[in-house]
């Protein structure tokens, strides 16, 4: 025997003896180590798929990554400033390691973060863009007010690494079932607030989390240990809502992912992490709302007397009354109140890409203007309530429908399941008021021929009716839909059936604060039992919101071949995760259903 | 994305000589003229999932190891980033995203008025506005005449 093997047998004899000291079998076990370990309990896996951070790479087990860790922290105390998480930890566990060396990429790190607290953001969704339509989370560290701003507070974001020019199919095909891998990243909070609140036009919701001064500085060093590995990405459920709350567990132990479904959302995380108590107080301290550009826009709009808000229209078609006594005239306050929201309407419109080079040129004429007034806002962003409520007051997002229905020639109950998010008469606490986001949407009816069909299959049914809030400016009232799915063609036809993909655009119009009607042209694409078919049509309709409790749509449809159909729906909420819908379909025939709903996940 | 990873290249690449000059233009010599920031939603489509990588080299962890990561060139990339909300905000006289860049600068706060203040009155007199012309104003402002309230660059 060499030197070397004596050495190496002596080494792990002692580390036996220590190992053995501190059972290693059940530390090991022990949760807050698995935590560490980014352990899958389920499918016992590990979710993290890049070389450096398991030392047992290759045939990874909490055992031996444990005890291979103790085996290398101590051979090497160096790798402590890599893993200052597992230190921490391991030494808080009674395992005695060498003092942990300067480590003065971390220590550089760590003080550029200098964190008071820590705040999951919600960004709310986007209908734009398929990938955030359930919104968006990342975690924020919030530094001690010594800038006086939080836009240079550091965030940690969670997403997927995306190859330049991937094509559409790829992207949804590899985001669904993998084929992406993700990480996080750790950017200055600006570049997050600049991109979802004034590119997006997202709002904002920062949720402060209530831990310890210690507790903080571990969530520091263990996301330290997670930047620049790397994850696979699964949008439906190993996605950023999915990952970032696995790190707060780490921290806190309570479990925020944990759920009867096999998908994850944003605002699931928040009900969970909003209800959740730690340490014998509310794990949430206190929630805090970003307006984005849009919000900010309309409720600067909103504050403007009528005469204002008609000279806002004025000035925004013919810019040469700047030059007018209307405008002349105003106080130093009101023209300051004039030009922030036609300077916000406008940079609106550049952000949508809508008439550029008019509103550029409009933009700065107005901001001309404005350097001719004193400095000051009239409108601080900062006092702008949010007319909308936080994430986690939305309903749950999955349903389960029962009910049932009656026609010329049949009768029948019907069941339904919908995977995800919420229909246009859900009430719209927390989400894009008269819009529609549904995902897998099956209903089923067992008649009283004794047969059992698939009424509807939807894959996706989106729409989005973004009517105007500011009457005097040309600001929304596109509207503009996409189904893909399986329905009945003919409503006095049973066995009629159309797949396929429905699209359409048109106008919307808001009539009262909480109602709209509006026009669409649409035209489907599928096939029937017979034929692969392209038909256009239209569709009229009105959407109402009457009270908390109530709401109805109304709508005729046709395709300009069969006769037009009326529908009818309201909606009767029984209490948070009930309701009751009344549906009406008339074509040649009438149908009536009465359907239960109940939300839950 | 190719221009962005172009111009990272460039800032990696630059950063020695610029060092040695100690007179770093971040628009030339970094390569941030030459960045691209989402502006509108299709962009924001894709470069939100850029963003959300730490690809860039805004990363922290990352860019403490380059030479171009002066306050200057910092305060260089604020400005190419957000110039939109900026502008609004300077010609207002205040605001979170104008604070932020002083901040940024290394402009102590209770210094960020008068520099707002100095800047206005510049950018207001410039026939065509443009986020390097921001920048520059910022620069010749501190250098004649807030030097004590802001850190070298």
């Amino acid at each position: 025997m060499n030197f070397t093997h004596l050495f190496t047998a002596i080494f792990f004899l002692l580390l036996s003896i220590t190992t053995k000291a501190y059972d290693l079998d059940a530390l090991s076990h022990h949760e807050q180590w698995l935590r560490l370990l980014h352990y899958n309990t389920e499918s016992d896996t590990f979710y993290i798929k890049s070389d450096g951070f398991y030392f047992s790479a290759g045939d990874v087990s909490a055992r031996r990554e444990l005890s291979l860790t103790i085996h290398n922290l101590s051979r090497n105390p160096n790798l402590q400033c890599k893993f200052p998480a597992r230190t921490r930890w391991l030494k808080s566990q009674g395992i005695k390691l060498p003092k942990k060396p300067i480590c003065n990429k971390f220590e550089t790190w760590k003080k550029a973060e200098s964190v008071d607290s820590v705040s999951l953001v919600f960004a709310s969704g986007y209908m734009s863009n398929p990938a955030s339509l359930y919104g968006h989370m990342l975690l924020k560290f919030n530094k001690s007010n010594t800038y006086g701003t939080h836009l240079l507070d550091h965030s940690i974001n969670y997403g997927a690494l995306v190859p330049e020019q991937e094509n559409g199919v790829s992207y949804i095909v590899k985001g669904i079932f993998g084929g992406y891998s993700a990480g996080f990243s750790d950017q200055l909070f600006y570049t997050h607030h600049h991109n979802y609140a004034s590119t997006e036009l997202r709002d904002l919701w920062e949720y402060e989390l209530s831990l310890s001064e210690s507790e903080t500085k571990f969530l520091l060093e263990h996301v330290w240990e997670l930047i620049e590995q790397r994850f696979d990405y699964y949008f439906i459920d190993e996605n950023c809502a999915y990952h970032i709350a696995k790190v707060i567990e780490v921290v806190t132990g309570k479990t925020l992912t944990h759920n009867l479904t096999p998908w994850v959302i944003p605002s699931t995380i928040f009900k969970k992490l909003s209800s959740a108590r730690y340490q014998n107080h509310p794990l949430v301290r206190e929630i805090k709302y970003t307006p984005s550009k849009s919000s900010e826009f309309h409720r600067s709009y909103t504050l403007l007397s009528e005469p204002l808000k008609e000279l806002v229209g004025q000035l925004y078609t013919q810019p040469a009354l700047f030059e007018d006594d209307k405008y002349e005239l105003l106080t130093i306050e009101q023209k300051k109140h004039v030009l922030e929201t036609l300077m916000s309407f406008v940079q609106l419109k550049i952000t949508e890409q809508e008439g550029i080079e008019f509103h550029q040129s409009l933009k700065k004429k107005l901001i001309n203007y404005r350097f001719k007034l004193p400095i000051g806002l009239t409108t601080p962003s900062n006092s702008i309530k949010p007319n909308v409520s936080a994430p986690h007051t939305a309903q749950n997002a999955s349903k389960l429908s029962a009910g049932v229905l009656s026609s010329h020639d049949i009768n029948a109950a019907t069941l339904g399941f919908r995977l995800t998010y919420f229909d246009a008469l859900n009430p719209d606490t927390a989400r894009v008021k008269f819009s529609n986001l549904e995902m897998i949407d099956i209903e089923l009816e067992v008649n009283n021929k004794s047969q059992l069909k698939v009424r509807k299959l939807d894959i996706i049914d989106l729409e989005s009716f973004n009517p105007s809030y500011a009457e005097t400016l040309p600001d929304g009232n596109w509207a503009w839909q996409l189904n893909v799915g399986f329905q009945r063609s003919y409503l006095d036809c049973h066995s009629c059936y159309f797949g396929g993909l429905s699209t359409g655009g048109g106008y919307s119009k808001r009539v009262k604060t909480s109602s709209i009607i509006y026009a669409l042209a649409n035209v489907e694409i599928g096939k029937n039992e017979h034929n692969w078919r392209v038909i256009p049509g239209i569709e009229l309709g009105i959407l109402s919101r009457v009270s908390d409790k109530l709401a109805f749509r109304s709508s005729v449809k046709s395709d300009f071949n069969s006769d037009p159909i009326l529908n009818f729906e309201a909606s009767f909420q029984l209490n948070d995760n009930n309701d009751l819908r009344l549906i009406f379909k008339q074509q040649n025939h009438n149908e009536v259903q009465l359907v239960f709903n109940y939300y839950w996940g | 994305m190719i221009k962005r990873f172009l111009a990272i290249a460039v800032l990696g690449t630059v950063t020695s000589q610029s060092a040695q000059a100690n007179q770093v233009n971040p628009w030339q010599d970094c390569g941030i003229g030459a960045m691209v920031f989402p502006n509108n939603g299709a962009a924001a489509a894709v470069s939100n999932i850029i963003w959300d990588l730490g690809t860039t080299a805004i990363s922290t962890k990352i860019s403490s190891a380059e030479d171009c990561s002066g306050t200057n060139v910092k305060t260089a990339m604020f400005i190419k980033q957000t110039y939109p909300s900026l502008e609004q905000e300077i010609a207002q006289g205040e605001g979170e995203y104008i604070s932020a860049m002083l901040s940024v600068r290394g402009c102590d706060i209770a210094s960020h008025s008068q520099i707002v203040a100095a800047v206005r009155g510049d950018f207001a007199q410039q026939a065509t506005r443009t986020a390097e012309g921001l920048y520059n104003l910022v620069e010749q402002n501190i250098a004649t005449d807030f030097t004590r309230q802001c850190s070298a660059s």
